[in-house]
């Protein structure tokens, strides 16, 4: 049986980042193992299949309740880095307070000021592009200049500048040492010239590290504990069961299965696996009269705010517009170009009977339950139309089409291992310890108390670098 | 008996083909024929050689492996297509936006340096081939920031 100090399951975002800060916190003779699910599929294999891991997600576990809701991530060495569209947002500050300045949901047991020097330096690993303004505080400019506007862009920007914004992302604006510059390709689920910011080409160096060791295809069964402590890993491997004994264990296996491996061990928090939801997003299309598009440098180079934070937010869901620099013309001679791809994206209030729980058919694999998304997400939705005019003020407008229906997916998974000061209440406590096992670190957007309209991967990395600098 | 959207299609297209009342589908590339009157519709002031047209026809059902089941459909029932049910019209529709979407991008028709001369076949844009920069309109100069 292999002993470590520290053993972290999963190699994701959330995993990567308490690494990279766990390690430098250790000494030169620790041992930390990370066991990931899946393989190591470098760049050019994804290039050359297409895709980002052999995994198939749906295979890994099963869907109930509303059968359109779908879930998406990515399983392999760097986990859903591999995938992401690499928007990078922060959450807003009220966004931590949604029970005491709205009257919804509950508040997040740590704040942006706390949060803020850890943005920081989550912004500085990935490498963000970003504007000189924002529409949160903060404390550093970003690492990268913004990407460059469309011309809509900047009509929107000119009449709200208090409301419009460059979008902060990890699609590299220069080129760095091991990224290319974004060239606006717009296909960001498999960028074709590696300007994004994954695990593989960000933060290679933190698996080099000797004290650590990398196991691949090797999956995690059940976290063993021991008269309240955690004691290791039970994991599988090659078709045989393995113990890894550590006296730290850290969970960041994402949002379905950090529950669904809790589950499997035996916790029994009542809010464990509860609470399971993400964003919803509308897309709608507007054509414009007079104004050409698609003059942008990335993929999504706008993000508008009118919408997202204030009062509405006490009735109804607050969403963040996204502007879409992905050409796709109108069948219209002489103005293909005039059109601009809007996505709205809007926050969700977590429901306890939605969940991750485990298969009854296949108890290998975890369930997600999902019934519905709440009103408050629906009553944004139809809030929505009467709003556009305001929203898109400054840009000349024949007409705006909506997309029927909230998509499938945002490919988020949050909120299935609630973090909260009261052990009742929540799983994990504000520096993502397990509120009875205190040697047991939960990482990931599972710890989310709500889903802001905000993409969430910044903000969990962040809340890793957090919870390691807080051991 | 319950008939598909799929085999109405295919049907539409074996009448068409099998009524050799219509000459382009008779054609030996008849597929890129269909494209090219696509293009040419939607697109009346673009000039193109016949060679471009067709490297450009050729590359677009290579790279999007459209059915010839609704080639044929677009063939036939384009002209019509107002009447028909929003289903089939709705596919049709999506055929021409997404071949027109990759001619102007293939193209150097929103080269301002080409003026009125003819249009030219660039690259068909495929991200994951050749030098993996597909979009001729990204721009990436630096702007002063209250205009990035």
């Amino acid at each position: 049986m292999a002993v470590y100090d520290s053993v972290i399951v999963g190699s994701g975002f959330a995993s990567s980042f308490f690494l990279q800060k766990h390690l430098t916190r250790l000494p030169a003779t620790a041992r930390v193992l990370v066991l990931e699910r899946g393989p190591h599929k470098d760049h050019a294999w994804q290039i050359e299949n297409r895709r980002t891991t052999p995994i198939e997600p749906d295979s890994t576990f099963e869907r109930a309740g509303d059968r359109d809701k779908t879930w998406q991530f990515s399983l392999g060495f760097g986990g859903s880095s591999n995938c992401w569209w690499a928007c990078t947002p922060r959450m807003l500050p009220n966004d931590f307070r949604m029970a005491t300045v709205y009257g919804v949901g509950r508040d997040w047991p740590v704040g942006y000021d706390e949060l803020e020097p850890f943005y920081c330096e989550a912004e500085e690993i990935m490498q963000i592009s970003g504007p000189e303004d924002a529409p949160f505080p903060r404390s550093r400019p970003y690492p990268q200049p913004p990407h460059r506007f469309t011309d809509p862009d900047r009509r929107l920007k000119a009449r709200r500048p208090e409301h419009y914004f460059n979008m902060p992302t990890a699609r590299a604006r220069v080129a760095t040492d091991t990224r290319a510059a974004c060239c606006a390709n717009a296909v960001c689920r498999l960028c074709p010239v590696d300007a994004k910011f994954t695990i593989l080409n960000g933060m290679k160096e933190t698996f080099a590290d000797p004290r650590v060791t990398l196991l691949l295809d090797a999956e995690a069964l059940a976290i063993e504990t021991e008269g309240g402590v955690a004691t290791g890993v039970r994991f599988r491997r090659g078709g045989r069961e393995e113990v890894a004994q550590a006296s730290l264990v850290v969970l960041g296996a994402n949002g379905m299965f950090n529950p669904f491996l809790l589950l499997k061990s035996g916790f029994d928090d009542p809010l464990l696996g509860r609470r399971l939801h993400e964003q919803g997003a509308v897309e709608a299309t507007a054509y414009l009269d007079g104004v050409d598009n698609f003059q942008g440098s990335t993929s999504i180079t706008g993000h508008g705010y009118l919408l997202y934070d204030g009062p509405h937010r006490s009735r109804h869901a607050g969403c963040l517009m996204e502007s879409w620099n992905r050409p796709f013309f109108r069948l219209e001679p002489g103005r293909y170009r005039q059109i601009l791809g809007l996505k709205f994206i809007f926050e969700d209030l977590p429901s306890e009977e939605n969940r991750v729980e485990i298969s009854s058919s296949d108890p290998s694999r975890p369930v997600a339950r999902f019934v519905t998304r709440s009103d408050y997400l629906q009553a944004g939705v139809r809030a929505l139309e009467a709003s556009l005019p305001r929203v898109l003020e400054g840009l000349p407008i024949d007409r705006v089409e909506l997309a029927p229906g909230v998509l499938p997916t945002e490919a988020h998974v949050l909120g299935t291992t609630v973090m909260g000061d009261d052990a009742a209440d929540s799983v994990v406590d504000r520096h993502l310890v397990h509120h009875k096992v205190r040697n047991l670190v939960v990482v990931g957007s599972s710890v989310y108390p709500t889903g802001a309209p905000a993409n969430p991967t910044l903000t969990l990395s962040a809340l890793s670098l957090h919870a390691a600098a807080n051991l | 008996m319950r008939i598909t959207r799929r085999q109405w299609l295919l049907g539409t297209a074996a009448v068409a083909v099998a009524g050799a009342g219509i000459p382009a589908l008779a054609a030996g590339n008849w597929q890129e024929g269909v494209i090219a009157r696509i293009v040419r519709t939607h697109v009346p002031d673009a000039q193109l050689s016949d060679a471009d047209m067709t490297a450009f026809a050729r590359a677009f059902l290579d790279n999007r492996g459209i059915s010839d089941a609704l080639l044929a459909a677009r063939a036939v029932l384009g002209p019509v297509r107002t009447m028909l049910p929003q289903a089939v019209a709705g596919r049709l529709h999506k055929l021409d936006s997404v071949t027109i979407n990759m001619f102007l991008l293939a193209t150097d028709y929103f080269d301002p340096a080409r003026g009125d001369g003819p249009v030219a076949l660039i690259a068909y844009p495929d991200p994951y081939g050749g030098s993996g920069c597909a979009n001729p309109l990204a721009r990436f100069d630096f702007l002063p920031p209250a205009q990035a």
